[in-house]
């Protein structure tokens, strides 16, 4: 029985040789079905690579939030005014309130935004500046690359120290030491004490949710000295943004339902607007998800249109199978009458469709990975090599030459070997 | 199922009067081709048998329904009705895989066109059948080279088909009907593509297997080719109209063919 394969996988390979540019023209197809499966999975395992960094740098069990700013529209900005009676907006102490009374709740991080002029030495230095207390270290996973981080008593004494971005130490101190050198942040001198690593995100901002976009350009000072030392309305305790770390990631959603009761209860405005809110609750695991889901209907009609072109060059090898068994009848004829069975025949001709969409595959993979290369030097995505990728689209390559070639061998197989012994 | 034929053969090749056991033997041999009502009956009854070691030769003119005979006696296409024993073996009612297995260790074609393999090297081509025979890659190339210089092309093993002359393609196309040792040796026109010195030295290679005791039949139109045979069988419309012995065959020139084995 394994003699009879062999043969006949001998044969087959040996067949292609006959028509060698036919048999590379039916192949593209194959290729280029391939190679469209090895790269787009490439590129969606790229993407999916960049969404879960994303979701370590944001953490996965932490619940953001933010202050709405109305500033944007005139009308909201009466309707702030108005909401000043009522609520004070994002507090620290009702931050500190909700993260004790909730068990949940491990720990919290207030952040302040602060639009405020930063300055090394009269140069201008592009940085976000944040306010923040020492939990924000823990909460966020941040690693330092020298130094300290900021810790209860710089906020509690509203010390004028900051500490810096990796990014912002490469365009600024990449010669000389950044620890110990001042910043100007608003007319007022700070000392960086300490330099953070950068936060793994990705470089295209393709799938960046926006949380990750300003993240490795930042300036963290004690939250107490961006609440009393710059000058920014208002001038109350009123934060930008209060990240809550959960203790178990399963819980976030629980925990956000119950952070979003809190903050109902004591920022109802329902009296100026239905339904009207001056802060968000969200889960990084749900802005995450989100470009998740974008990513994924990207990934389904790329594998719909790979599937296609998968089935394009099936039809293309039957075509070629059909057109050389019709031209090798007298080949066909001549084993016929030397012996060889119906499924002989039909074994030759099924293994030269196979090797065909064999060696098809192969280049296809070639090509698919030449082809994310160039994908990811001309675009920027991440992309990543997937093995299962190469088989499951080798496979179904294999399984294309099976669909495709068994008609084109079960025709050959059952010529009349006198009609094939007679054709010119 | 093949297993079965092989044990049939063995039978018959294990039996005493296995010498008085013709090659072919046929009996009021009918074929009919097409549908009801347009039936055309190529042959109408023919009843032949052929001995161990004959060489014999088939005439008629076209639609004489000698090419219907020689596809019928070649397990090419099976017998409406009648009976067709090759080599004692009973060849109606045997199945397409049974015939082909037939084909390949009782018969040796030679064809008008040699129909040799144009993209394998002429060893290859005399291996064919050997493949369809489940022999293993080396044993089969070593016989077919060994084939291959007992019909004095010996020095051209590497050749293709191409670059090879008509004579000499048509001592491939025989290297690979002998390969297999079959009982019977069947020939359509072999001498129809070549030219008369050419095809007066394949019928020196033929009346050299004669002499080595191979059983050989052929189809021709060419009365000088029928007469290097020892009997030549007449068909006309289906039937046989006569059957001649030759009485002084045609001698072509001395073919010294080496047989090792």
């Amino acid at each position: 029985m394994v003699i009879e394969w062999i043969n006949a996988a001998r044969i087959g390979v040996a067949g292609l040789a006959v028509h060698k540019f036919r048999a590379a023209l039916s192949m593209l197809g194959i290729i280029f079905g391939v190679a469209s499966v090895v790269a787009v999975i490439a590129v969606s395992e790229g993407a999916r690579g960049e969404v879960l960094k994303q979701l370590a740098a944001l953490g996965a069990s932490n619940i953001m939030v933010d202050d709405i700013d109305w500033k944007s529209s005139s009308e909201k900005r009466d309707l702030k005014k108005l909401t000043r009676l009522h609520s004070q907006g994002l507090t620290v102490d009702e931050a500190a309130a909700i993260a004790r009374s909730c068990t949940l709740i491990s720990n919290h991080a207030p952040l302040r935004k602060v639009q405020a002029a930063v300055r090394l030495d009269e140069h201008p230095v592009n940085a976000e500046v944040v306010g923040t207390t020492a939990s924000f270290f823990d909460v966020m996973g941040l690693h330092l690359q020298k130094g300290r981080w900021l810790v209860n008593t710089d906020d509690d004494l509203a010390r004028r120290v900051c500490v810096i971005d990796d990014t912002i130490r490469q365009e600024h101190f990449r010669l000389t030491a950044a620890i110990g050198r001042t910043l100007v942040i608003d007319h007022e001198p700070y000392e960086i004490i300490g330099i953070l690593e950068n936060v793994e995100t990705s470089s295209d901002s393709k799938y960046t949710v926006d949380d990750v976009k300003s993240l490795n350009r930042r300036i963290y000072i004690p939250l107490q000295a961006a609440l009393s030392r710059t000058t920014q309305e208002p001038l109350s305790d009123e934060v930008s943004r209060v990240v809550f770390q959960c203790r178990a990631a399963e819980d976030v959603h629980a925990a956000a339902a119950i952070v979003n009761r809190f903050y109902e209860a004591s920022h109802s405005m329902e009296l100026f607007a239905a339904g009207s809110r001056d802060y968000a609750v969200s889960v990084a695991q749900d802005l995450v998800k989100q470009s998740e889901r974008s990513q994924e209907i990207f990934n389904i009609v790329m594998a719909c249109s790979a599937g296609i072109s998968l089935v394009v060059g099936g039809i293309g090898i039957m075509n070629i199978m059909l057109a050389n068994v019709t031209e090798r009848r007298r080949e066909i004829g001549t084993r016929r009458a030397v012996g060889a069975t119906q499924s002989d025949i039909l074994r030759q001709f099924l293994f030269e469709s196979l090797s065909i969409c064999l060696l098809g595959g192969l280049l296809g993979c070639a090509v698919g990975v030449g082809f994310t290369a160039l994908v990811h030097n001309m675009t920027g995505w991440q992309t990543k090599w997937a093995w299962w990728s190469m088989f499951a689209a080798m496979g179904v390559s294999l399984l294309d030459g099976v669909i495709f070639g068994t008609y084109p061998a079960w025709q050959a197989g059952k010529l009349d070997p006198i009609e094939a012994l007679r054709y010119e | 199922m093949i297993a079965s034929i092989t044990q049939d053969f063995s039978v018959a090749a294990g039996t005493s009067i296995y010498d008085e056991v013709p090659v072919l033997k046929i009996e009021n041999l009918i074929k009919t081709y097409g549908m009801e009502g347009h039936a055309v009956t190529a042959l109408k009854g023919i009843t032949l048998t052929v001995k161990r070691g004959e060489f014999v030769s088939i005439m008629g003119q076209s639609g004489s329904g000698k090419s219907t005979l020689l596809h019928v006696l070649g397990c090419l296409h099976r017998a409406s009705s009648g009976s067709y024993k090759l080599d004692g073996v009973e060849v109606s009612g045997l199945n397409d895989d049974q015939l082909s297995m037939l084909r390949n260790r009782k018969i040796g074609f030679v064809f008008q066109k040699f129909n040799l393999l144009s993209q394998s090297n002429i060893v290859e081509n005399v291996a064919l059948p050997l493949v369809y025979a489940r022999v293993a890659r080396a044993e089969r190339l070593e016989t077919a080279r060994g084939m291959l210089r007992i019909v004095g092309l010996g020095d051209r093993l590497r050749h293709k088909p191409a670059e090879l002359s008509g004579g000499q393609s048509q001592r491939v196309a025989i290297a690979r009907a002998l390969v297999t040792e079959p009982a019977l040796i069947l020939a359509d026109e072999p001498t129809g593509n070549l030219d008369s010195r050419t095809g007066e030295e394949i019928m020196g290679v033929f009346q050299a297997l004669h002499a080595a005791g191979k059983t050989i039949v052929q189809v021709t139109h060419d009365r000088e080719k029928a007469e290097y045979s020892q009997r030549i069988i007449h068909l006309k419309d289906g039937l046989i109209a006569q059957e001649e012995i030759v009485e002084r065959p045609r001698i072509a020139p001395k073919i010294a063919l080496t047989f090792e084995t």
